[in-house]
């Protein structure tokens, strides 16, 4: 199989998949009691409400109402939201790119903090790497709920930092790019912390496992430096486990960067659906599950590519 | 390998269901005089342990002075004393935040453990079914169990509960909650009991066993469910400290337990006022509660560096 099929044959699958979830959101929330009037009908005669649900149209039958989004979806319209009387489509545009940013920024910071680590620690015998590599088993046991917490509870006590929101509002150009900078490293922290405790522990498992191969040994015997040999030979070899493992974190990240949002007020796609949900906004809660799915298919599909890509074995495997 | 996650499991057993009987109060006892007490400092004298009363100085602030001319015994034992002694402190109501986390023991480990019994034994039904079987129930079974693995799961847990109505009674709540861990927990059982099945069926004691006519329940239960035990402890050991977290995060949200119930996920829900945990860090006490479940598994399940270096060696 080339590696053209197969990102077409992932592509395809994604889409699948993303209409399968989108599908099954709108169901379980136009299944819950109660919808988007529900809240605020006490306010209302029978005939507003009426006419509302109408203007919604939540007073069509299921079928009809699941047909029309469909029809809308070819033309990337998934229907008004209720709760911010707005399209869904721009709003979960805007809500996907806060997630995405903290999501990437945190998953860099995890790769450049613990790949390194994790290659040390494989390597070495010394203290310092057994302190390290027991640190790394208590921050893998910190879920991204407790960190937040954690986090916000520091940033709120020495004042270091914002302990929520993405921006103070009110800013533009280089001053509001400063100010999402500000309030970027609680949420991105709590992101990545446990990411980069569970890259270590893979890059140091495989990193030792590589040092005990013969052709690292032989690479030695031919006279090259510990160093060296680390470098050329045991460190490439060990990527193949580490590079597999971010397939997996792709789902991590989905979801720790939902607690994350809720936890430190981080306006992305998480606490868009909470809010969607709580307040029945149907169609908010169903573009936000295709928003979701497409994204979870794209970022697996972009993990398995490069992985293949640098593991070619990988595609013979799937053919 | 089997021994850990066994004695693991054991622990939480004993810890849900003991924890509340040593706790020093109820969990709804509420010191109107102390709300958001500190942690008190144990002292030792020739009678054994004891602290010294907190009296209130200012109510508005929340100031507490210790009265260091007097002992009060540790509530355990003999509560003569009438004055309370606060080893975590005490929440926002004046509540004891160890006897609630002692307390919330139940509740968080008791969902949890119910629900991964549940989850091991639908798992291990549908994997041992679509491994025996093979054909279009394998197919069936790994298709749905695939698409539930690839989910995040924390989203689809909050999506489900969300749909059900908002406020629920105790038992209903533990129900539902239980049944959504379940259906979304099964995958990650059945996956690896169908491929030890798979390879397990083909061995010589089995195909005797099916050769000397014994039933299909029979090989089942008695020839290949017995090779996946040792598996089937590991992943409840792993499925344990993930429903603790749904949990906790599920009633952060408060889409969990009911407010009034002590839980880790409902006092962590109670913490979630930033300016309030700020003054009275204590009472994010049961985070690390549920912090030490996850070590606890992490640290036994987690295959020593040295075992792996030994293996490598020996293998190269």
């Amino acid at each position: 199989m080339t590696l053209a099929r197969f990102v077409v044959r992932r592509a395809a699958g994604g889409l699948v998949f993303a209409l399968v979830v989108a599908s099954l959101t709108l169901l379980v929330a136009r299944l819950a009691p109660g919808d988007a009037t529900t809240g605020e009908a006490i306010a209302m005669t029978v005939e507003q409400r009426a006419a509302l649900r109408a203007d919604l149209g939540l007073d069509q039958p299921l079928l009809t109402q699941y047909g029309r989004w469909l029809v809308g979806l070819t033309r990337f319209d998934l229907g008004r939201s209720s709760l911010f009387k707005r399209p869904v489509a721009d709003l979960v545009g805007e809500r996907a790119l806060n997630t995405a940013l903290l999501a990437v920024v945190a998953l860099v910071v995890a790769s450049l903090v613990g790949i390194p680590l994790g290659r040390y620690t494989g390597a070495s015998h010394a203290m310092l790497a057994r302190a390290v590599g027991a640190a790394s088993v208590a921050v893998l046991s910190l879920p991204p709920l407790l960190s937040a917490l954690l986090l916000v509870l520091v940033a709120a006590h020495t004042g270091w930092l914002p302990a929520g929101g993405m921006t103070s509002g009110g800013l533009s150009g280089a001053a509001w790019l400063a100010d999402l900078a500000w309030h970027l490293p609680v949420p991105v922290l709590a992101l990545a912390l446990p990411l980069a405790a569970t890259l270590e522990r893979v890059q140091s498992r495989a990193m030792a496992e590589a040092i005990g191969r013969p052709f690292v040994e032989a690479s030695r015997a031919r006279g090259l430096t510990r160093e060296r040999t680390l470098r050329v030979h045991a460190w490439p070899a060990s990527l193949a486990p580490v590079l597999g493992i971010y397939g997996v974190l792709v789902g991590a990240i989905f979801s720790g960067s939902f607690v994350v949002e809720v936890v430190t007020s981080w306006p992305g796609l998480g606490r868009l659906l909470f809010d969607a949900l709580l307040a029945r906004d149907v169609w908010l809660v169903a573009g936000c599950g295709a928003a979701g799915a497409v994204s979870l298919a794209v970022a697996t599909t972009m993990a398995d590519v490069v992985h293949a890509t640098l593991d070619p074995r990988l595609l013979e495997r799937r053919g | 390998m089997t021994r850990r996650p066994v004695l693991l499991l054991a622990v939480l057993v004993l810890v849900a269901l003991g924890a509340p009987l040593v706790a020093p109060y109820g969990p709804a006892e509420r010191f109107r005089d102390h709300q958001h007490a500190p942690p008190m400092r144990v002292h030792v004298d020739a009678g054994g342990l004891y602290a010294h009363p907190l009296t209130l100085v200012d109510r508005l602030e929340q100031r507490f002075d210790a009265d260091a001319t007097r002992r009060v015994r540790l509530p355990w034992g003999a509560r003569a004393g009438a004055e309370p002694v606060f080893l975590l402190g005490a929440d926002a109501l004046g509540r004891d935040v160890l006897s609630r986390l002692l307390h919330g023991a139940r509740a968080s480990l008791g969902l949890a453990l119910v629900a991964t019994a549940g989850t091991l034994l639908l798992g291990a039904l549908l994997g041992l079914w679509a491994g025996y079987a093979g054909g279009l129930a394998e197919r069936g079974v790994t298709t749905v169990g695939d698409l539930l693995l690839v989910l995040p799961l924390i989203y689809v847990v909050v999506a489900l509960r969300a749909a059900l109505p908002l406020v629920l009674p105790l038992g209903t709540v533990v129900v539902a909650l239980a049944i959504i861990f379940v259906l979304l927990g099964w995958p990650r059982v059945a996956r690896g009991v169908r491929a030890i099945v798979r390879e397990e069926a083909e061995r010589d004691h089995v195909v005797a066993a099916i050769a000397l006519g014994a039933s299909r329940w029979r090989v089942m239960t008695r020839h290949l469910l017995p090779a996946c035990l040792g598996y089937l402890a590991v992943q409840a050991a792993l499925l344990v400290p993930m429903f603790v977290l749904a949990e906790a995060t599920l009633s952060y949200l408060g889409l969990g337990f009911p407010d009034g119930v002590p839980s880790w996920g409902t006092a962590l829900s109670d913490a979630a006022n930033v300016a309030a945990t700020t003054r009275a860090p204590w009472t994010l006490a049961p985070a690390a509660a549920v912090f030490l479940v996850v070590l606890a598994t992490n640290v036994l399940l987690e295959p020593s560096r040295h075992d792996a270096v030994a293996d490598a060696s020996r293998s190269g």
